[in-house]
């Protein structure tokens, strides 16, 4: 096991040295100037120098890239364009946000992805089975930012229910926080929801179709007990896998979902850094949203080969 | 007696809620700031003294360049800046200076010296006076900033004759002095012990001339501001009525609108234009509009053709509908500029320059044939216009030129494509570039675009104003003028060196002609400063700097 | 032809073929079923609601109908689609089966790549491109292009190495065969209903892809209509004109759906055992 582990990492190091060149070069590479963006449309041309010589980014590249390696390893990402603040606390500031975001929209996909998922399964070609297939298929084609537009304009505009923006964090107000929480929430959670639920439904199907169904079924048990006392063990495996994927899809769709609903999350913090060509974030964003990604399907690897020894044998 | 004035400042009190839709600045109003105030102090009085702290929640964006008055050029900063620090006088609506600092003021009548006369009871945030020393030091320091050098290189020399008193003398004449720090800020006094300390203005407590003090700053957070104890309007004004400033960031107009809307926060500036038709009718909000004088429009490259013809630039001018940008892209929250520079309202300039405002079929029939004479004809019959006998253009060059636009910028799109639109009217062929802005105003002064949107932040207050931007050597002439014409130059200085007021207004209009019948920029109109405040704040007023300092003499009883 | 035959007996596959002829003949005749010039700029009858005199849908700020925009921007949305996966398939099938031929590490550093690559959100990867290159179409497709090409990465390596396993190339290479030729005979057949599939699928996420990169304000300039472009436009001015957006989404729900429906109704088709081996 340990083998295993060891070898998968000694693949995956290269290719995080070989990401952070990367990132750090394509950034260097842009057109553009963020100073200009940065101190607005009235600055002199002496003033863009000056902030410009200020930031460093009038040394050479080697110097540049070496600083900024030997900053990652103690953990400083820099400092962001905007304001000159440090990146690292600025986007640990965020994470709350976006873990929010992302936990509450995890659990309403959950919430309703697994039963939807787990009842098609036993139904299998009922019709319920096949108004599940096409409304999870409906469901995968409905883009965020439509059916996030849906609901602020019938429970924001027309019916006044909800905020159709807006953030406090909930160390602050908890109440007013899961208020802004919930449009935003659902509208993720119900993006991703289809997923889980055909996963959980091809789960329950390859369950029912194992040997050790029929022979329980012979013994007389009932189709639901077998599932619920078995089915999990045997999903178990592919579900780590497909996990690691779903919060990767979750970061993914929050981006929009940050954007539409003013959420203060790291998201909208990558997207704005793109906007503005602010080069630090971008960089420090882009290489830490990969490196998660790594580390995630990494852990759901190692999850899924001590669950099933099978893949250690690959 | 108390009681009629409990009445009648009742009333006036009750009177904002009344007309909560109305865009208008609510009647409690003052013209100079001393008297009204004095009339609500004693109001507030009989009033219930609230026993917490009095905190005012603002929802503007992070300051991006720290607060330090010479250096922060942004405005995200100079809406916090502008509470910390104080100004010898100070504006009302109408742009007219009122005592402040300084109690008085003499003004040569040549306008080469001012004299200003300082409270005796003015103090900084650690108690230190405030005194002619540090008047004189605060503009020596402004003046070595990039920032403010071009602005403050009229002083030729600062004498403090006493503890009370500075004299200003300028190296010409300088009428509009007291207008020329005009975006959000004015000049601002700091303590010259501080400076010369090192003291930095982005740490808590450093000590400031204004009547906020910086306690706490957590980046992407919030700040804080509390009340500066020793600041003068305290015993003399009674004001600030608030305690504390407290200042969530947020990023982008909507959340700080929303802020707004949702009562979270007191009051949000920049408001973007799209959000006035529904912000006029939103309840708990008041959308405070103040007019200046600033211009939008389209730049062109005069150097070579097609727009080194003044009579192609003509043609353009007369095909633009500025009242359809005003109302179609600015939602009626600006003015209109109809081939001129100056606007209506700018009493002491303004002189009817206003060439376009003639019937369309007209002005399209007359740009239609100085583009013919121009030589550009649409001879193959395509709806645009193509070279034929135009010096330095290939026969049958097509007539398109690509105007790009800050694509951040959504008033700039629809100008843009407004513009595509009535500049197919006459046969020319306008491709709008969404244009990154980041580069978009190094590429401008970079001469990269035959034409290019535009828009100025800074007020032009009249000879200030056209020196700016027309002037050869004036600070923002790359960003739209991008000309250099030595009759234009000589016309402007010899406007400067006029003393007489009338003269100079005569002068100008001279300038104004000449600028529109050479239409050296496409100029629209201007936006105007809007700010969104609680409803339930008494005593706001916009300014044409788009300054929020009202709020220093603002309160929301009740809280 | 078989393919017809089986395609008429699973409904929704052809619901959806029929559905994407349908938008694919809406793209290509735009210009004669469009109501009105999109781009003509009428500001006098701004935004007007939907079910107006002439405007079916209404009109945007400057008084362009919705309608006529939602048709044209169809092709925008078609195209950057098209030619965006376009592109993925020849980078990942490339990628791909030379990294099942030619074994070894090779091999392991071009799949490690195509996991990373697949696992990072594609919107994070189209953002970093398109920071790259600026807001363009070109911009959008190409990032497209390195988005999805994992996937098609991982299709072909997997195929190919089954095939691999199974020894059809080493019979075939024992007789004399070229790797070229191996590849011709033996392996592509065998692929091709894959990739046939997948690339449905991927043109359907890549339409949202694209109007989700427009919605955050990087796609084509104006005044081009293209539906990404117009729900940043409909979320500017969202409380004038509401429905705008909401339309424009529902167009790009109607023309993934429909891609996915046939997508999916392919993949029953085809081969569904395939599948479950890959899986």
């Amino acid at each position: 096991m340990i083998r295993y582990a060891l070898r998968r990492l000694a693949t995956l190091i290269p290719l995080v040295v070989g990401l952070s060149v990367v990132v750090f070069l394509y950034i260097h590479m842009m057109p553009g100037d963020p100073v200009q963006a940065m101190v607005g449309r009235y600055a002199s041309p002496e003033l863009v120098e000056q902030v410009r010589h200020e930031l460093g980014l009038d040394r050479p590249l080697q110097v540049q890239f070496a600083e900024w390696v030997t900053g990652l390893a103690r953990g400083d990402l820099g400092i962001t364009l905007r304001s000159r603040q440090p990146i690292t606390p600025i986007l640990i500031g965020r994470i709350p946000a976006t873990l929010e975001l992302a936990g509450a929209a995890f659990f309403i996909s959950v919430v309703i992805g697994i039963p939807s998922g787990f009842v098609a399964g036993l139904m299998k070609d009922t019709k319920l089975d096949y108004i599940f297939s096409v409304t999870a298929l409906a469901g995968l084609s409905t883009p965020t930012f439509w059916s996030g537009y849906l609901l602020v304009l019938l429970l924001s505009l027309r019916w006044g229910l909800l905020p159709s923006s807006g953030y406090i964090p909930m160390t602050e107000d908890l109440k007013q926080n899961l208020t802004y929480l919930i449009m935003p929430a659902f509208t993720l959670g119900i993006a991703r929801a289809p997923y889980i639920a055909k996963m959980t439904r091809t789960a329950v199907v390859e369950t029912l179709q194992e040997p050790f169904v029929e022979f329980s079924r012979a013994k007389g048990l009932k189709k639901q007990r077998i599932l619920l006392r078995y089915v999990w063990r045997h999903a178990l495996p592919s579900i780590a896998v497909v996990l690691g994927l779903h919060i990767a899809g979750l970061l993914g769709g929050s981006i929009i979902v940050e954007e539409l609903f003013n959420w203060p999350g790291t998201g909208r913090l990558v997207v704005g850094a793109v906007l503005e060509r602010d080069y630090f974030m971008v960089q420090a964003t882009v290489l830490i949203y990969a490196v998660i990604v790594i580390l995630i399907n990494f852990m759901a690897e190692i999850v899924h080969a001590w669950l099933d020894p099978r893949v250690r044998l690959h | 007696m108390k009681r009629l004035l409990l009445l009648s400042a009742v009333l006036a009190l009750l009177l904002p809620a009344c007309a909560p839709q109305v865009v208008e600045q609510p009647v409690v109003q003052t013209v100079v700031v001393e008297q009204v105030v004095k009339e609500t102090v004693e109001v507030e009085v009989t009033a219930e003294p609230s026993a917490e702290e009095k905190v005012l929640n603002f929802a503007f964006s992070e300051p991006t360049m720290g607060l330090d008055p010479a250096i922060a050029g942004t405005s995200t900063s100079k809406r916090v800046i502008q509470f910390m620090h104080d100004s010898l006088w100070e504006w009302d609506e109408d742009m007219n200076p009122q005592p402040w600092m300084a109690e008085s003021w003499d003004i040569a009548s040549d306008y080469t010296s001012y004299t200003f006369h300082l409270r005796p009871d003015l103090k900084f945030s650690d108690g230190s006076p405030i005194t002619a020393e540090d008047v004189k030091f605060s503009f020596e320091y402004m003046a070595e900033s990039e920032l403010w050098e071009g602005r403050l290189s009229v002083i030729e020399s600062i004498e403090t004759p006493d503890a009370q008193t500075v004299v200003i003398n300028m190296n010409r004449s300088v009428p509009e002095f007291m207008l020329l720090p005009s975006f959000q800020v004015n000049y601002f006094i700091v303590s010259k012990a501080a400076v010369e300390a090192g003291a930095d203005f982005n740490a808590a407590g450093t000590p400031v001339s204004g009547p906020f003090v910086l306690e706490e700053w957590v980046p992407k957070s919030h700040l804080v501001l509390v009340k500066n104890p020793h600041w003068w309007g305290v015993e003399a004004l009674g004001y600030p009525k608030f305690d504390k400033i407290f200042h969530r960031f947020n990023e982008q107009g909507d959340a700080g609108v929303a802020a707004v809307e949702s009562g979270a926060a007191d009051i949000f500036a920049p408001v973007s234009a799209k959000d006035v038709p529904r912000l006029r009718k939103s309840p708990g909000v008041m959308l405070y509009e103040a007019r200046r004088a600033t211009v939008r429009g389209f730049g062109m490259d005069k150097a070579e053709p097609p727009f080194s013809d003044k009579r192609v630039r003509q043609a353009i001018g007369l095909a633009t509908k500025p009242d359809e940008a005003t109302e179609v892209c600015w939602f009626d929250t600006g003015g209109t500029l109809w081939g001129g520079i100056i606007y209506s309202w700018q009493k002491d300039w303004y002189t009817d320059v206003t060439p376009w405002d003639r019937p369309r079929d007209e002005k399209l029939a007359e740009a239609k044939a100085l583009l013919d004479e121009a030589g550009w004809k649409d001879e193959d019959g395509d709806g645009v216009r193509e070279a034929h006998g135009v010096e330095g253009v290939a026969d049958g060059t097509p007539f398109d030129v690509s105007v790009p636009f800050e694509s951040n910028w959504p008033q700039a799109e629809c100008h843009t494509l407004l513009l595509q639109d009535w500049m197919s009217d006459i046969g020319i062929a306008i491709s709008p570039d969404r244009y990154d802005p980041a580069s978009y105003w190094s590429d401008v002064l970079d001469h990269k675009f035959k034409m290019w949107h535009y828009g100025h932040g800074t007020n032009l207050w009249g000879p200030a104003g056209f020196n700016t931007i027309f002037h050869s050597d004036g600070a923002y002439n790359q960003y739209s003028f991008q000309g250099s014409v030595p009759e234009l130059d000589a016309m402007i200085e010899e406007m400067l060196a006029e003393t007489d007021k009338e003269k100079v207004k005569e002068l100008l209009h001279e300038i104004e002609v000449y600028i529109a019948d050479n239409q050296f920029i496409i100029a629209t109109g201007s936006q105007n400063a809007l700010n969104l405040v609680n409803a339930r704040v008494v005593g706001y007023h916009a300014n044409s700097v788009d300054s929020q300092r009202a709020l220093i003499t603002s309160d929301i009883p009740g809280r | 032809m078989e393919l017809i035959r089986r395609l008429r007996t699973n409904t929704l596959a052809f619901v959806g073929a029929i559905a994407i002829v349908i938008i694919l003949l809406m793209a290509i005749f735009a210009p004669v079923i469009m109501p009105h010039d999109p781009n003509e700029v009428e500001t006098a009858d701004r935004f007007l609601p939907p079910g107006s005199e002439g405007y079916i849908l209404g009109t945007d700020l400057l008084g362009r109908d919705v309608l006529s925009r939602i048709i044209l921007g169809s092709r925008v949305s078609l195209l950057v689609a098209g030619v965006g996966v376009g592109m993925a398939v020849v980078i990942g099938v490339t990628f791909g089966v030379i990294a099942a031929f030619w074994a070894g590490w090779f091999e392991i550093i071009i799949m490690q790549i195509a996991d990373v690559l697949y696992a990072v959100p594609t919107l994070m990867i189209a953002l970093g491109v398109v920071g790259l290159f600026g807001r363009s179409v070109n911009a959008v497709m190409f990032a497209i292009g390195v988005a999805y090409s994992p996937l098609f990465a991982r299709v072909c390596h997997s195929a190919v190495v089954s095939i691999r396993e199974l020894g059809f190339v080493e019979a075939s290479r024992a007789m004399g065969a070229s790797r070229l030729r191996i590849l011709w005979k033996d392996v592509m057949p065998n692929i091709l209903p894959l990739i046939m599939v997948q690339v449905t699928v991927s043109i359907s996420w890549a339409i949202l892809q694209e109007a989700g990169l427009g919605f955050l304000g990087m796609s084509v300039a104006p005044p081009t209509p293209s539906w990404g472009t117009m729900l940043n436009e409909g979320r500017e001015y969202f409380y004038s004109a509401p429905t705008m957006p909401l339309f424009t989404g529902l167009m790009v729900l109607i023309a993934v759906f429909s891609f996915n429906l046939f997508g999916d109704g392919l993949r029953d088709i085809l081969d569904p055992r395939a599948w479950e081996r890959l899986r």
